[in-house]
């Protein structure tokens, strides 16, 4: 009996003691882990590098919105609508989607970095490459994320969750820049000319896309800092920095790139496939034959049937220079008929606003399709596809421009006036022939508006129009220059982000710049539902006839005025979210806050 | 095999003729009970021979035995006897009543157990009473309220669902529901759908931990134990039995009348247009002050006339100021619906065996058809089982065991893709009572409106085909006396293929179109076709050893089990249908995609059980198990869980001699145990049914994580097309704990039990908290700056408290009565007892929509509905006036409180009166919302709780002379449950109709309505305006349902004798007989939960789903 005893507890003591460690070990089947096994080539890590793509450069957005163009960036001063959108949030809130989005962002880049050391690649060259992509995605999250919070905490590791690196306080807005420009230089000299293997030119990363969103966010930043009245001299100096190297990679682009600008402007946002488009130099494509299927709305929303509640208003289209080279100016009786307020302008206008009719609601054949402000938008109308299935909405199908050799002369021109400021460089005529004056029309490579159109008159440095509305604290040349970046961009979504680098967000306050909320000018029509209640007003935006009473004047699609109280000095920067203040503060670290919120 | 069995049978036979020649004397004798009256055909028998015979009508016997032999006497309800003959020639034998025996023996982890010495909390089902001859579809239906503590909840009636099943409680951890693990004969089974109810000898419920904790993690919610049926030596026999049942809808809602409906839509529509002429309807076309008159006039004229499908113009509808008007009337339920479906059943068996080898062979059909009445062919359920076990006893020490099982079912129902309604996809119900009863569900030029009605019409029945198969080999050795090695392996497969299309069928838009022309709905088409394999690979060995010394029982128990899982799937859709009557992946033009993947773990356990018993008096149990699971990274995989139980046995104690001997109290224990087990939070994946084709089945299938300590990139489609392709990206890793482990399960456990009046009464009562700690939850609280929220960790804790009550009554009378009642009761209340944050956010309603499991905070009580305190509708006089326009706004008078914060964003809406008035909670002079967080919650307050509690089930059951009947009652003593939609409360807008009980609404002629005001904010418009979550609509889903009645007969044992029958049977039943519920005429059926896939989010589905069957059969049982 005891012998037995003893074998039991034997056998059972060597069952209880022996791990099998092996029968446990089940790797996974059908996920991979960060590990080697997965950053074994460069297959491996271009599949890394796609997540990228689609959330940095938005286009067109995904099926509903979000994306950068038309309405879907409708704060701006381009913009009309019944109800005037305004500043967000009116008080800093606790928590801030950007400021969450920007750190979830900076981490997958900081991850990619990272890798690229173990990461296997076959050669030297190919891992640059690599890293250069990576350390471009960085540069870009990083300057935006200063473009919009001002000073951030720099981060170029990847962080643990109980690093004390996780309450670091907010970095100089220079040294972050500093570390971008690097990142940027970097991607610049060891990202190749074409990904042999990925696509065609114009969907993937090379060094033109470097060099061409490397001068905007460049640029973007520097004249940021140095129009914001708080900016030490130091900072001055360092934007200055930041300038040049947006102009020299701009002026990289435009000399070497082999970019030409495309020949039909409204082709440029309105096309099925880019691919072959000579201007475009980044480009994200939609399609209804993938799955799943990438669709968007813009097009539809420029549909003859569409209803455009946000529009283009009179001072937008009063902006585009009449064909002698003058300004527009407004008040006449040039503004009540369409003849005189369409013609002789920009060829440009035409392409990007119908002129064959103000879309005035109640008053176009099926009362369908009117513009709140009358000027319908057509720049984003695929024309020989609009009755075909993918014009309906959220089943778009055209593809979007991302970066385009159009905007990269504008980063060069613009930063070649701006380092004329700080006196560290002199604009010259050539500046303006390789830029605007293609962009107008003129000299190889130029834009081909066709036969038989009156091109605006070159801009020269002997022949500045003098514009009455101009800003006093802004010249002649640099206020040309950013009209001609206002009309050529126009609803591509930089506006906002113009005035805000400007400094000039006041443009936003409709009391002060009472054509920021008219549109046409037209007769009301008090047989006609609809039309009878437009609300109508002088150029000073005094109301002449309200809802239901006769009148004549231009349309004021918003009742209520964008003023002073929303257009305030803090919506310059976004506000840091005050639960993360309070974080910081209990872990016995400070995070400040920006000013005005 | 045959020749196998007849070949040991001849042995069997020669042996015992050999035997029989040894006996040297007969002895005479006479059974009796306590009462001295003779008992008919008890057996007796030789102990260790087969020698034996049967009592005869007086009771007594006569037998040839050794002179030394010893007689056994048993009787059914009688506790069994050994009398030693000792050489006599007469023996006047008394046995002692004893209906405990009839469950004496409990099967209990890897082994069974006198029901007398139990420690733990165990309960079993009295499969014969509980499922007799219900006709019932699956086990798990049958279960509800046979068990205390265990809740079976079914989410509609559909058919071929697996009910949700758990165990104290709904949750076990925020991870992981409160499902136990299901055993068939000692190995895991996914659900119990593949289970054949007849195939089942006895079911016992594992509730603690102490119980359970020998079959490791998995048993960390308890474990439901089935053993199936096995052969017998006996001669073989054939049983035999069927079952025909006809179902109806357990419940149909039935609309207001026309006149009601159309009145109430216009006076909802006129609240925001008040000078509108007419209004359109999103199913109906249009309606104004004419319709009622002309859908009267119809009426008159062609009212329950069959005028075919198609509709005339200007008779059933007509076209007025370029609007479609309809006037042909439909019942909706009628339309849709049969009122009756038949359900056949069909269960066959054989088994037998002898001494050494026994057999059991059964196969059973089923087939179920649906209440669909329209769809192209009905819906329908089916499922085929069979199996074969055989057992046979090798040599002296060696006997092997051999099992298969297959099961196979089927499900056809309707493409869901079809039944969506403003882009999401709805509960067929949804869609069919949303449509009044002047919805054109016919055709015109032969095009049908387009409407569900006409869209199920064409549509595509999915097939959903479940296979699972199983089988088992082992061994059981005996070495030595005392000594048994057991030994299983066992392989179980189910796959699981679902194939679907949809495509648009030619309909015509009758809100807007005038011109009738055709549109193809649903746009697009496709063909879907899913599967997946799944292989559980089960070993399991372990040895028992029992060991008697005098009073001191000890049996042992070391073993060592293994389980590996591996699951591939596949899913294929194609594009681009050639001809819709053949949707298959092979015959489209378009654009298609594949996905697959695989995934795998394994569990590993070592496990140790002592049971100590003194004089059946004192009983101590132990055990130990070292649980390791491939799903935690090396370093954490290993945890060891110990458990231990004592129970004392009182009435075996010599001064309780006096009271038991007066046979008041016949039997008491008293029972305690504690014991932890091991949770590696692994949610074991099933398919849904009836989803969503393309989506609900391609993510589930995909998103199972068996890897929480890896830093998974995900591959996903970068939205960023290059070519023809969406480019897939991998996402930056997750990140994780390094050191994630188990979640540890604690349960304490006191229970009681006790026998009263000679056993006839039995009463077991529990008390438990179970108390899962190092619960994985939200990882610490990080800056933002970290990019990512922090891991999860072990952190928290969930407590559940509940208590369990039994009660039996089983009397036979002298003259053949016999009765048996049964009742359970429990309840139990789980809390989250520790967790990172001290409050939490509101949502409000927090049923399963939202707040269930989200949403937590240290004291929140799990299913607890946040919601506002409603005081009465308005009057004139809370308002100090309007602003006088056609669609006022008021303004609340002085006294008032404002509850403008309740509007929510809610267009065309003021509050005014006839609207719903809250209590202003905290007095702060507005009813709001506070911060919406459980410590700044404004006027909001815990009004109810959705977890089901005070959980019942009652069982009646007698039999007399061949005859027997029984009733069978459940219930759910209180659960409320916060829903929308109009079957609960009355619509807002669009046309939908109201329902019979909805017509009391206010008016300025009803001002004491049940209902408020009609107008924009109606049931769909949860979270806003008059219906935000508050006390006034709160449903009270308690309910008491008479679950089954049957009747029976069985024809006396002689007549059929003669045509050589053992046992002839036949029967009626009828289940879902009545419900009581508090609903006061809501339609929505009391049982009902919302959890289909589609449901989520939308409450508005609430109700709508799937209607549950009343089901009446008859059928017959015979053996032979």
């Amino acid at each position: 009996m005891k012998r037995e005893i003893l074998y039991i507890a034997t056998f059972a003591s060597m069952l209880f003691l022996s791990g099998c460690d092996d029968f446990l070990d089940r790797p996974p089947l059908g996920a991979i882990g960060d590990t080697e096994a997965f950053w074994n080539n460069e297959r491996d890590v271009r599949a890394y590098s796609m997540q990228f793509y689609a959330s940095r450069f938005t286009g067109f957005g995904n099926t509903n919105g979000g994306g950068w163009f038309f309405s879907d960036r409708n704060l701006c001063d381009d913009f009309s609508a019944g109800t005037l959108p305004l500043f967000q949030p009116l008080t800093a809130g606790a928590a801030n989607d950007g400021w969450n989005a920007k750190f979830n962002q900076i981490r997958a880049d900081n991850i990619f970095v990272n890798r690229m050391s173990v990461a296997n690649t076959g050669t030297a060259e190919a891992t640059n490459h690599w890293l250069g992509i990576a350390r471009f995605w960085r540069a870009v999250d990083y300057s935006n994320f200063v473009f919009d919070f001002g000073k951030v905490p720099y981060f170029d590791k990847i962080l643990s969750e109980t690093s004390p690196d996780l309450f670091k306080p907010r970095d100089p807005i220079p040294y972050v820049m500093d570390k971008v420009l690097a990142d940027f230089n970097f991607a610049k000299d060891n990202v190749r000319l074409a990904d042999p293997t990925t696509g065609p030119k114009g969907q993937v990363m090379n060094k033109w896309v470097v060099e061409g969103i490397m001068s905007r966010q460049l640029l973007a930043v520097g004249t940021k800092i140095k129009y914001n009245p708080e900016s030490s001299d130091a900072d001055k100096v360092k934007a200055g920095i930041y300038i040049q190297a947006a102009k020299d990679a701009a002026k990289d682009v435009i000399d070497n790139g082999g970019f030409k600008l495309a020949a039909d402007y409204q082709l440029l946002c309105s096309t099925p496939d880019l691919t072959g488009n000579t201007e475009v130099i980044l480009f994200r494509a939609y399609s209804d034959a993938v799955l799943p299927l990438i669709l968007h709305s813009v097009m539809s929303s420029n549909l003859p049937t569409s209803g455009q509640g946000y529009a283009g208003n009179k001072d937008l289209l009063d902006s585009y220079l009449k064909t002698d080279g003058t300004v527009y100016v407004a008040g006449s009786t040039n503004d009540q008929s369409l003849n005189t307020y369409f013609a002789n302008r920009d060829p440009r206008l035409t392409k990007t606003f119908k002129t064959d009719a103000f879309y005035v609601a109640g008053k176009t054949a099926q009362n369908v399709g009117s513009a709140a402000t009358g000027f319908k938008c057509w720049k984003f109308l695929d024309v020989p596809n609009q009755g075909a299935t993918t014009a309906q909405n959220q089943k778009n199908i055209t593809d979007a421009p991302v970066l385009r050799l159009g905007e990269v002369m504008l980063n060069y021109i613009e930063a070649c006036v701006e380092l004329q400021d700080m006196s560290l460089y002199t604009v010259s005529d050539n500046d303006l022939e390789i830029t605007i004056n293609k962009l107008r029309g003129y000299n190889t490579g130029g834009r081909n508006f066709g036969s038989g159109v009156t091109l605006l008159p070159k801009l020269t440095l002997a022949a500045i129009p003098n514009d009455p509305n101009r800003d006093a604290d802004v010249s002649p040349l640099k206020w040309e220059i950013r009209r001609e970046r206002r009309i050529e961009l126009v609803f591509e979504g930089f506006r906002l982000i113009d005035l805000g680098r400007w400094r000039k967000l006041n443009y936003m306050n409709t009391s002060l710049y009472p054509k920021k909320n008219l549109g046409a000018w037209i007769v009301k029509d008090m047989t006609n539902t609809t039309n009878k209640n437009i609300q109508v007003a002088n150029l000073n935006g005094t109301v002449i006839a309200g809802a239901n009473v006769a009148g004549t004047g231009y349309i004021q699609p918003s009742i209520v005025p964008r003023a002073a109280d929303n257009v305030i000095d803090r919506y310059y920067l976004d506000y840091i979210p005050t639960q993360e203040i309070v974080r910081y503060q209990e872990a016995g670290y400070t995070l400040d806050q920006n000013p005005g919120w | 095999m045959k020749k196998y069995i007849i070949l040991l049978t001849t042995v069997m036979l020669f042996s015992v003729q050999l035997f029989a020649q040894q006996a040297n004397m007969t002895v005479i004798g006479m059974v009796m009970n306590e009462q001295r009256e003779a008992v008919q055909f008890a057996a007796v028998s030789v102990k260790g021979t087969t020698i034996g015979t049967a009592t005869s009508v007086d009771g007594k016997f006569s037998l040839k035995v050794p002179s030394n032999a010893v007689l056994t006497v048993s009787y059914v309800g009688y506790t069994t006897m050994n009398v030693p003959v000792n050489g006599k020639n007469y023996l006047e034998i008394i046995i002692k009543e004893n209906s405990q025996l009839i469950d004496d023996v409990v099967v209990v982890g890897f082994s069974t157990q006198k029901r007398v010495s139990l420690t733990g909390a165990v309960s079993t089902v009295d499969v014969a009473k509980t499922l007799g001859s219900r006709p019932i579809t699956d086990l798990a239906h049958g279960l509800q309220g046979s068990s205390p503590g265990l809740n079976i909840q079914t989410s509609s009636g559909d058919m071929g669902v697996a009910p949700a099943i758990t165990l104290r409680g709904v949750q076990g951890s925020l991870n992981a529901k409160a499902t136990p693990l299901i055993l068939l004969d000692n190995i895991e089974i996914p659900d119990m759908m593949s289970v054949n109810p007849n195939d089942i000898a006895s079911i016992s419920v594992l509730k603690d931990a102490a119980s359970s904790s020998i079959y490791g993690t998995k048993g960390a919610w308890g474990v439901i134990l089935l053993t199936s049926k096995k052969g017998s030596n006996n001669k073989a026999k054939i049983s035999y039995d069927n079952n025909f049942a006809w179902s109806s809808p357990q419940m149909m809602p039935q609309y207001a009348s026309d006149e009601d409906n159309i009145n109430f839509t216009l006076t909802q529509s006129r609240r925001s247009s008040p000078n509108a002429l007419s209004f359109s309807s999103v199913q109906a076309g249009n309606f104004d002050e004419l319709s009622i008159d002309r859908i009267n006039q119809w009426k008159q004229l062609y009212g329950g006339k069959d005028l075919g499908p198609e509709l005339v113009k200007n008779r059933d509808f007509e076209i007025r100021d370029k609007k479609l008007f309809f006037y042909r009337t439909n019942d909706v339920n009628d339309m849709f619906m049969t009122k009756l479906s038949p359900q056949q059943s069909h269960n066959i068996n054989i088994s037998g065996g002898d001494e050494n080898t026994k057999y059991y062979v059964s196969f059973s059909a089923l087939d179920q058809k649906g209440f669909m009445k329209i769809t192209p062919k009905p819906d329908e359920f089916s499922r085929y089982t069979g199996n074969i076990r055989v057992e046979s006893k090798i040599n002296k020490w060696l006997t092997g065991r051999f099992s298969l099982m297959l099961s196979n079912s089927s499900k056809i129902y309707p493409t869901i893709q079809n039944l969506t309604f403003q882009g999401a996809p709805m509960e067929l119900g949804y869609t069919m009572y949303i449509l009044p009863s002047q919805t054109p569900m016919g055709t015109y030029n032969g095009v049908g409106f387009n409407n569900i009605y006409n869209i199920l019409k064409e549509t595509n029945m999915n097939e959903l085909e479940n296979q699972m198969e199983r089988l088992n080999v082992g061994s059981t050795i005996t070495p030595f006396k005392g000594l048994t090695i057991d030994a299983d392996y066992s392989r179980t497969s189910t796959n699981v293929h679902n194939s679907g299309a949809y495509y648009g069928i030619p309909t015509i838009n009758m809100n807007t179109d005038i011109s009738m022309n055709t549109i193809l709905q649903p746009s697009g088409d496709l063909v879907v076709a899913t599967s997946s394999w799944n292989t559980w690979h089960t070993g399991k060995a372990y040895a028992t050893y029992n060991l008697k010394l005098g009073d001191h029982a000890i049996k042992a128990i070391a073993g060592t089990d293994l389980q590996y899982y591996i699951s591939k799937d596949q899913f294929s859709e194609n594009q681009g249908i050639i001809d819709t009557n053949v949707p298959v992946l092979g015959l489209t033009t378009g654009t298609q995609i594949t996905e697959g993947t695989a995934r795998q773990w394994a569990t590993m356990g070592f496990f140790g059980r002592l049971n100590y018993s003194y004089n059946d008096k004192y009983l101590l149990e132990a055990n130990i198990r070292r649980d390791g699971s491939s799903q935690f990274p090396v370093g954490c995989r290993w945890g060891i869980f110990p458990s231990v139980s004592a129970g004392y046995v009182l009435t075996n104690e010599e001064f309780m001699k006096p009271i038991t001997d007066n046979g008041i109290l016949s039997f008491f224990k008293l029972r305690g145990s504690w014991g932890s087990i091991g949770n590696n939070n692994e949610a074991l994946y099933t398919y849904g049914l009836g989803s969503d084709l393309n989506e609900f089945i391609k993510n589930s299938a995909f998103q199972t994580d068996y890897y929480p300590y890896l830093a998974k990139m995900n591959i996903q489609p970068s939205s960023w097309v290059i070519g023809t392709q969406n480019i897939n990206a991998f996402s930056a890793p997750s990140v994780v704990s390094p050191e994630l482990s188990w979640e540890t399960v604690t349960t304490w456990d006191f229970g009681a039990d006790a026998k009263f009046l000679k056993n006839s009464i039995g009463v077991e009562f529990d008390l438990f908290s179970r108390i899962t700690s190092d619960m994985i939850s939200t990882g610490v609280d990080v800056p933002k700056t970290y990019g990512v929220s922090a891991p999860k960790r072990n952190f928290g804790e969930l407590t559940t408290n509940g208590w369990e009550l039994s009660l039996t009554y089983d009397k036979s009378f002298k003259n053949g009565l016999t009765i048996n009642l049964m009742g359970t009761l429990s309840d139990d209340v789980t809390k989250i007892t520790k967790f990172s944050t001290p409050s939490g956010t509101i949502s409000t309603g927090g049923t399963e929509t939202g707040g269930y499991l989200t949403n937590n905070y240290q004291g929140k009580t799990l299913g607890e509905i946040w919601g506002y305190t409603t005081d009465r509708l308005f009057t004139d006089a809370d308002f100090s006036g309007n602003n006088g326009t056609a669609v006022p706004t008021w303004t609340y008078a002085e006294n008032t409180p404002s509850q403008d914060a309740l509007i929510n964003g809610l267009s065309n809406f003021h509050y005014g009166p006839g609207d719903v008035k809250f209590k202003n909670l905290n007095g702060d002079g507005e009813i709001s919302p506070g911060n919406s967080m459980t410590d700044d919650c404004g006027d909001l307050k815990v009004i109810g709780n959705s977890a089901p509690h005070y959980l019942y089930g009652f069982r009646a059951s007698a039999s007399f002379k061949g005859v027997d009947c029984s009733l069978y009652f459940q219930g759910v003593g209180a659960r409320d449950y916060w829903a929308t939609g109009s079957s609960v409360v009355i619509p807002g807008g669009g046309g939908e109709p109201i329902f019979a009980n909805q017509t009391d609404y206010w008016t300025p002629e009803n001002l004491n309505a049940l209902y408020p005001r009609p107008g924009s904010s109606g049931g769909q418009t949860s979270n806003k305006g008059n219906f935000v979550p508050q006390t006034r609509y709160l449903m009270d889903m308690a309910y008491t349902r008479l679950k089954n009645v049957t009747l029976g007969y069985t024809i006396p044992g002689e007549w059929i004798k003669k045509i050589h029958f053992d046992k002839i049977r036949l029967f009626g039943s009828i289940e879902n007989v009545l419900t009581f519920d508090h609903l006061h005429g809501v339609s929505v059926d009391p049982e009902m939960q919302l959890n289909t896939p589609f449901a989520i989010g939308n409450n508005r589905n609430f109700g709508k789903s799937y209607p549950y069957f009343r089901t009446s059969s008859f059928g017959l049982q015979v053996v032979f």
